[in-house]
């Protein structure tokens, strides 16, 4: 109970840096919006719910009636708090790091106020984001509480009952004003040493975030290593010598063409028919988060990210 | 049945002059044309012989000897020992001097060994081995030699010492029997095509892929594929000597035989249409392929070839075999009689390999570094 109640701690938000302070017209452009979508979504729910599955459990960790019970249940109280309450799991190999594959999957949606839980099996991890207000409210402390409700629940298996605390939390949380992060501009590689979490009570310092930002770089930087760029070269004067000998024998230069009788041959049927059209669409990326989705933290200690679409979220991540 | 062609001034043997297309007499430079030197090709009983007296035919025929230059002699059955077929090795002698031709199963041309003579073995060319075309050659030996010397030194990977190219062991002029088909070959296809556009509103990149199905058939007719009818050529250095030139394409005539050596064919047409029309199966299936155009992806599902031979010629066409001393090893090259072109695997040097290799790995290397380092990274 302590712990919970430092949370929540007012000093936190009033500790924040002066970067705060220069960024408060976009604050309150920020709320003033925040309010009209929320009350436009209380009005009409439907206009939200442009699809209306959020549990994609591509794990299979639960049963047919857990999985209609998630869905209605995560459909009505996301309803009520004006959120979108997905949950993924996945248990694929080839797929990207958590926090990437949230934001990829956001990416793929158009704009609105959601948060995710992801369990990635293969990697053994939980991942939550919060796009739109529940950037805002789910933030990564409050990510953090979540999670700490959550693990016992998901060690043991108890799937269902781990996702029933999310999505009841989550609910809840929307509407808890007592401590919010407006500031979406994650900056710093650590927190801030205005908001350093000195008595360790959040785990999400103790996640590697950058385990997976370094293959990134590394992935995007392999063009450049120099070791990569011998093996090129290697290759490349391989194949030319490689033609040039094969080559020296002397090449066949004659072809159809030489012997086609021109004026006795060409097309006798042709037909063309247009069959379907089919348009898919991604999100375009902005120039400036061409790093990828490497997130951080905010001044005020909070830890969020950009996706490639250019969707700030708040963020937070456990290892199971 | 050998067959001499005998200057009729001098008596000298004449062969068949690469440069002029005419019989020539080495010794008193005397030409004549072919047709009127192919004593043994049946004409037409209807068929109007006409033929220009020359000069030297005038006052031959003024001396009344008119008949010289076919001297019944010429006419003689070879002596011919054999109960053999036409298609097996039989011997034949000289009838300048006498002395056994070594000829294998295949020759129809050669030379004597022994005085020099250019000798046609005409019963090796008639009835079903007669051929229907041939291409003369068009290169002299010494162009030949002189361009074999320029090839040489073109070689990027040839030894140092090979390029120098003074180690021609043997040239020889060589009439290597072809089939010559013509075929039909019809093609049916059907694909499934797609256009891709990509477009951007607002945040969203879309790609609109539109999908069709296209259907072609083509009739295509392909005249005067070669094929080499030789077992002792090898195909692929044969097929690489192509293109010839068809516009010199001339009924055959024994005498373009006069000098050079000749072989008769070792598979009929029907043995080699299945090479040749697979083949053609390749270039009906890319003239197919070439009329599908405006697509970003082509999917073909379903593609029927069908080819047929509507002819085939024997014809010999010219080729000069070099061979080639380097190293205690022989190599062997073939140039295009008519074109020029050279086909054969030269030695190759070990060290220029080497030295090619490395050097454009090293240069790709260091570019590959200065696009790096330009872009922001350090060089090393």
């Amino acid at each position: 109970m302590m712990r919970q109640r430092s949370i929540f701690q007012p000093s936190q938000s009033l500790n924040a840096t002066p970067l705060h302070r220069y960024l408060y017209v976009p604050r309150l452009y920020q709320s003033l919006c925040m309010a009209l979508m929320f009350l436009l979504l209380m009005i009409s729910p439907a206009i939200a719910d442009a699809s209306e599955k959020r549990v994609y459990d591509d794990a299979n960790l639960l049963s047919s009636t857990e999985y209609e019970d998630l869905e209605q249940m995560s459909l009505e109280y996301g309803q009520e708090a004006g959120i979108e309450i997905y949950i993924l799991t996945h248990d694929d190999s080839s797929s990207t790091y958590p926090e990437k594959y949230i934001e990829d999957f956001e990416d793929q949606l158009p704009i609105g106020n959601r948060v995710y839980f992801l369990y990635d099996v293969f990697r053994g991890e939980i991942f939550m984001e919060g796009y739109g207000t529940a950037e805002t409210y789910i933030h990564s402390k409050r990510i953090d509480a979540i999670m700490d409700q959550m693990v016992d629940n998901l060690r043991n298996g108890y799937y269902y009952d781990a996702f029933v605390t999310y999505i009841d939390m989550s609910a809840s949380y929307m509407k808890d004003d007592s401590e919010l992060n407006y500031d979406h501009n994650y900056n710093y590689d650590t927190p801030p040493e205005s908001s350093r979490d000195y008595d360790n009570q959040y785990s999400y310092d103790d996640y590697d975030y950058n385990q997976y930002y370094d293959d990134e770089v590394e992935a995007k930087d392999v063009f450049n290593n120099i070791w990569v760029q011998l093996g090129i070269s290697l290759v490349i004067g391989g194949i030319v010598v490689g033609i040039m000998a094969a080559g020296s024998g002397g090449r066949m230069t004659a072809h159809g063409n030489n012997y086609i009788d021109a004026g006795h041959s060409g097309l006798i049927g042709r037909r063309d028919h247009y069959l379907r059209t089919t348009v898919t669409k991604v999100r375009r990326p902005k120039e400036n988060t061409s790093t990828g989705s490497r997130g951080g933290f905010n001044a005020g200690g909070f830890r969020g990210g950009v996706s490639g679409g250019g969707r700030s979220h708040s963020s937070g991540g456990r290892k199971l | 049945m050998v067959i001499h062609y005998k200057c009729p001034n001098c008596g000298s043997d004449m062969a068949f002059d690469s440069s002029s297309g005419k019989l020539r007499c080495d010794s008193c430079g005397r030409t004549d044309s072919i047709d009127k030197m192919a004593g043994g090709k049946d004409l037409p009983k209807d068929a109007k012989v006409s033929y220009e007296m020359d000069e030297e035919d005038l006052a031959a025929a003024n001396a009344s000897f008119e008949k010289d230059y076919e001297d019944p002699s010429d006419r003689d059955e070879p002596a011919t020992h054999s109960t053999f077929q036409g298609d097996e090795a039989k011997e034949y002698n000289c009838k300048n001097c006498g002395a056994v031709l070594i000829t294998d199963a295949q020759t129809t041309a050669t030379t004597c060994s022994f005085c020099g003579a250019g000798i046609v073995l005409g019963d090796r060319l008639s009835g079903s081995l007669a051929p229907a075309r041939v291409i003369p050659f068009t290169i002299s030996k010494e162009q030949a030699q002189e361009a074999f010397r320029k090839w040489c030194r073109k070689g990027l990977l040839t030894p140092k010492d090979f390029r120098v190219a003074d180690r021609i062991k043997d040239i020889t002029g060589l009439y290597v029997p072809f089939w010559l088909y013509d075929l039909n070959g019809r093609g049916e296809a059907e694909a499934t095509c797609t256009r891709v556009r990509t477009y951007t509103r607002g945040d969203w990149i879309y790609t609109e892929t539109k999908y069709y199905h296209v259907y072609r058939k083509v009739d295509l007719n392909y005249q005067r594929i070669p094929c080499d009818a030789s077992k002792k050529m090898d195909d692929s250095m044969m097929d690489k000597l192509e293109p010839y030139q068809y516009n010199n394409l001339k009924d055959f005539n024994m005498p373009y035989l006069a000098g050079y050596i000749a072989e008769k064919y070792d598979y009929d047409d029907a043995a080699l249409l299945p090479r040749v029309k697979d083949r053609v199966r390749s270039y009906v299936d890319q003239y197919i392929r070439s009329t599908i155009v405006g697509y970003t992806t082509v999917n073909i599902h379903r593609k029927d070839i069908n080819i047929r031979q509507k002819g085939a010629d024997y014809t010999l066409l010219p080729v000069w075999m070099v061979c080639y001393d380097y190293r205690q090893a022989e190599h062997n090259f073939a140039m295009n009689g008519q074109t020029g072109k050279i086909v054969g695997k030269p030695p190759i040097s070990a060290g220029k390999v080497a030295a090619w290799f490395f050097g454009i790995s090293g240069g790709t290397f260091l570019l590959l570094r200065l696009i790096t380092l330009l872009s922001g990274g350090g060089f090393l």
